[in-house]
């Protein structure tokens, strides 16, 4: 055996132990983040603020509890039921208020509703978890998505794309809950033609309702999904 | 049989019940929905998906706040108050208002006072000349109210006397109903309904109209 071989041999010796080595210490980890999450049981459940430091934990060592309704974490933590209950009420509130905001609804305004909706339930739930919620919703193909509109997230429950020109629009709105013609020209340099159109395409979409009734004469365009009013899900 | 008289005091104490849970006048504030602080609600939307959600949204709040009035609001044109807010310097069209109310006796929610006049000012293409645009409001269907005299006749033991619209509707016996008061128009339709079923019958013309119920 010469020299050379000797080397590789010992080469392949040292990454085989550390292999092992690491494999064990991870094993340890999800050992003992099992064991965590089995104390804190109670924690997880019913604190968001936890719940979503655990989610976070979870991720660094690249567990997902969220991944199998039948896997361990889930039997432990009972939380896939707890996602996939929140994601049917989510799909109810965003279909409720779909004719009113044209199916795009401030992340803010859907964690009200549903806590509204589940005020009888003793569990608090955070704007981290309904995210989560819709996230596993996007899995299924259900065509929901999160949208971030200047500082604000918007969940859109159509298959309505948003151009670039619409966000902007929209991003505009947030200050006021409305804009003018006038006002998407001067802010953002268009053309009247552009405003107009971007406009009315939001209008079709029944994203944008229309208020002609101020004393300038001007017509407002009000989008309830970036206006904070909160839409009482219809009951007629 | 017990007399209606006798039949009273042994009565009282479900009265009492009924009063304080159902027909006790309402004084705490009308809690407006939140539409009504979003200016575009008095706009006719263009968009006819968007149309039909604010028309129900209007009819909602119409019904809610003519049940919570005190008296109660059993009529309404398209000129009242409601279409006003005031602070927002905003007021739905007596045009546009006209649709809500056209939507709300589409849903059976509403009736024209004067059908006829409602029907000829549709032809003239919805003038808001005042000529039927006035509606009774159904914040009660005919067929609830109908449950509600049809449930006191038989809880007062009074199934096949007559009794007159009028003691119906403004005798002390029933003050205490929520039908108490309710406009005779109204009231006839309530009961055309149980004379459908069978379960009335209508005798008499005019205000000495009696019903008799079976």
């Amino acid at each position: 055996m010469n020299l050379q071989d000797q080397y590789r041999m010992l080469g392949e010796n040292v990454a085989k132990i550390r292999t092992d080595m690491m494999k064990e210490q991870l094993a340890t980890f999800r050992s003992q983040l099992e064991e965590f999450a089995r104390k804190h049981k109670s924690d997880i459940r019913k604190n968001p603020a936890f719940r979503s430091q655990f989610h976070e934990m979870c991720a660094k060592v690249g567990v997902d509890p969220l991944a199998s309704n039948k896997g361990f974490w889930a039997e432990l933590l009972g939380i896939g039921d707890f996602y996939y209950e929140l994601g049917v009420q989510i799909v109810d509130i965003c279909l409720a208020t779909r004719p009113h905001n044209g199916g795009l609804i401030n992340l803010q305004e859907l964690c009200n509703l549903l806590r509204q909706r589940r005020k009888s339930d003793r569990e608090a739930v955070s704007e981290d978890d309904c995210l989560r919620a819709i996230s596993k919703l996007k899995v299924m193909g259900s065509g929901f998505e999160v949208v971030s509109v200047g500082k604000r997230k918007l969940v859109r429950s159509v298959p309505t794309e948003l151009n670039k020109d619409h966000n902007e629009i929209l991003e505009l709105a947030q200050a006021q809950g409305f804009v003018t013609v006038d006002e998407v020209e001067r802010r953002l340099s268009w053309t009247s033609g552009r405003a107009i159109d971007a406009l009315d395409t939001l209008l079709d979409e029944g994203l944008a309702m229309i208020d002609d009734g101020h004393k300038d004469g001007k017509h407002r365009y009000w989008f309830p999904c970036v206006s904070s009013i909160s839409t009482s899900v219809a009951d007629t | 049989m017990a007399s209606p008289a006798a039949a009273g005091p042994s009565l009282l104490p479900t009265t009492d019940i009924l009063t304080t849970t159902n027909t006790s006048p309402n004084t705490d504030a009308f809690v407006y929905p939140p539409q009504y602080s979003f200016p575009p609600f008095y706009t006719l939307q263009p968009n006819l998906t968007t149309r039909a959600s604010q028309l129900s949204s209007w009819s909602g709040l119409i019904l809610a706040y003519a049940a919570h009035a005190n008296p109660r609001l059993y009529r309404l044109t398209p000129a009242h108050s409601i279409f006003t807010n005031t602070a927002l310097r905003r007021t739905l069209a007596p045009t546009d208002a006209r649709l809500v109310l056209a939507h709300m006796v589409e849903h059976g929610r509403a009736a024209w006072t004067d059908p006829t006049a409602a029907t000829k000012a549709r032809k003239a293409g919805a003038g808001s000349d005042g000529g039927g645009g006035e509606v009774w409001l159904y914040w009660r269907t005919p067929e609830e109210w109908a449950q509600q005299l049809g449930s006191w006749v038989e809880a007062t033991g009074q199934r096949n006397t007559v009794l007159t619209l009028y003691e119906l509707l403004e005798g002390d016996a029933t003050s205490r109903e929520e039908f108490h008061g309710l406009p005779v128009e109204v009231a006839k339709s309530a009961v055309a309904v149980l004379v459908r079923r069978g379960r009335a019958q209508m005798l008499g013309e005019g205000d000495g109209v009696g019903v008799k119920f079976f």
